[in-house]
């Protein structure tokens, strides 16, 4: 199946009408795709490990196919509403994200990952430690604080971005982010006492 | 540094898809074919399609180069399926039971009950192409009886892909863990373990899980050890299997 019939098969009616794909829509996903699929790849594969982020990625980009014509591109970036469909399938392998969250700590804490594992980890126990301690209770989040905390802290997207990701306004999430940060720490400093 | 910078500055490395894999990729988004939503044994309603409904698949090792720093998690989640992936994808198999050369045990899983049939299966040492077919039969037929759609599907036909309401998520997970355990798991493991390839240092590994008190040094059955060894330590089973991997 060509993408031309792949978005036409994604309209509701088997005809595509989208703002994009209404001029050319195998140019649309390409453009989509060409400009998003690293960011979309990272994303998914940061969280979920390089193993299941290739067909996750790939289950992404179809169902924003599918939904092109839903997209309005006036309400918000592009970038963000691939992360919110991205996130929509991680949550389908929610098992596989816990497993990978907790060998992550498990990595900080026996110090064993740096090279390969993180980006950049200070070299100080304490913090590798500490590294150890967020990705544990990060793991026990609800998906909706996970989506958002990683979102902010592992993409680096603006408060807009996540905003259009989740479908909340903005000042929600500089909210929510508040309440997570000092959820982390109430949990780390309970952790550390016991 | 507070815990959400700590959080920023360590966050996972990932490396970034070269040009061959993005067109793989783009081939696999257009053709549907790499995933399982085209396929027709898994009927799709608009309510199963991923975004509102589950889907549950089995990685595989194909990644292996670039799985490094996952490879932990890989053991953890998927090393059955890996192994059998890496095994069946290997065209130079070490000549040992369970190769392909073995004669097939004609098996059918509407004459054996699915829970006998591993055990049947598992009874010579030898786990064949045909065995492992069975084997996987028997766990579709044991998801579908628990009420959910599901297939072996993906390149290497080993990722379980199956689907179900978001509501039934929980429910389905437990389906799929039982169903695997009874009819797939160690017949997929004794499988990897006849199957992989020449180069492959297995006897480095099995040092190694003995060295790390992984398995015992008296246990020579493959099937119990391996998942023993990764029930213990994923860790320490993943470093012992890297070991072992060649370069």
């Amino acid at each position: 199946m060509g993408s031309n019939e792949l978005l036409a098969a994604c309209g509701q009616d088997g005809s595509v009408e989208s703002l994009h794909s209404a001029h050319d829509p195998d140019a649309e996903l390409r453009r989509l795709y060409e400009r998003f699929v690293d960011d979309v790849y990272r994303f998914v594969a940061r969280r979920l490990g390089p193993e299941l982020a290739f067909d996750v990625t790939a289950d992404t980009f179809r169902i924003a196919c599918e939904r092109l014509s839903s997209f309005d591109p006036h309400q918000g970036s592009e970038r963000g509403w691939l992360y919110g469909i991205a996130m929509n399938v991680i949550r389908n392998h929610w098992r596989a994200e816990q497993r990978r969250l907790r060998a992550l700590a498990r990595f900080a804490r026996d110090g064993t990952g740096t090279d390969e594992t993180f980006d950049r980890v200070d070299d100080g126990i304490d913090a590798n430690s500490r590294l150890a301690r967020v990705l544990d209770v990060v793991a026990e989040l609800s998906a909706d604080d996970r989506d958002l905390l990683l979102l902010y802290a592992w993409e680096r997207c603006s408060y807009h971005d996540i905003a259009v990701a989740m479908d909340i306004p903005v000042g929600t999430v500089r909210s929510r982010l508040n309440r997570i940060r000092t959820t982390i720490t109430a949990h780390i400093e309970v952790l550390s006492h016991e | 540094m507070n815990d959400i910078d700590l959080l920023t500055a360590a966050r996972p490395h990932v490396d970034n898809l070269d040009r061959a894999d993005k067109q793989r990729l783009y081939t696999a988004i257009t053709s549907h074919t790499t995933t399982g939503f085209a396929d027709p044994r898994v009927e799709q309603s608009t309510e199963l399609i991923p975004i509102a409904g589950h889907d549950r698949r089995r990685a595989t090792f194909r990644h292996f180069a670039i799985a490094r720093a996952a490879a932990l998690v890989v053991v953890g989640i998927v090393g059955v399926a890996g192994l059998v992936a890496l095994a069946r994808n290997t065209p130079a198999a070490i000549d040992q039971p369970g190769s392909p050369s073995a004669a097939p045990t004609v098996l059918s899983t509407t004459t054996v009950p699915t829970a006998a049939l591993q055990d049947q299966i598992l009874a010579d040492g030898v786990v064949t192409d045909t065995e492992l077919t069975a084997a996987q039969n028997a766990t579709v037929a044991c998801i579908e009886a628990g009420g959910f759609n599901a297939y072996y599907g993906g390149p290497d036909g080993h990722q379980l892909v199956s689907s179900a309401p978001e509501a039934k998520t929980d429910q389905l997970n437990a389906v799929v863990d039982t169903c695997e355990a009874s009819n797939w798991s160690r017949a997929s493991i004794r499988y990897a373990y006849g199957h992989l390839p020449s180069d492959f240092h297995l006897e480095t590994i099995w040092a190694c899980m003995r060295d790390e008190g992984l398995v015992a040094a008296s246990d020579t059955d493959p099937t119990t050890a391996f998942q023993q060894a990764v029930s213990i330590n994923e860790s320490a089973a993943d470093a012992c299997i890297k070991l072992g991997k060649p370069n």
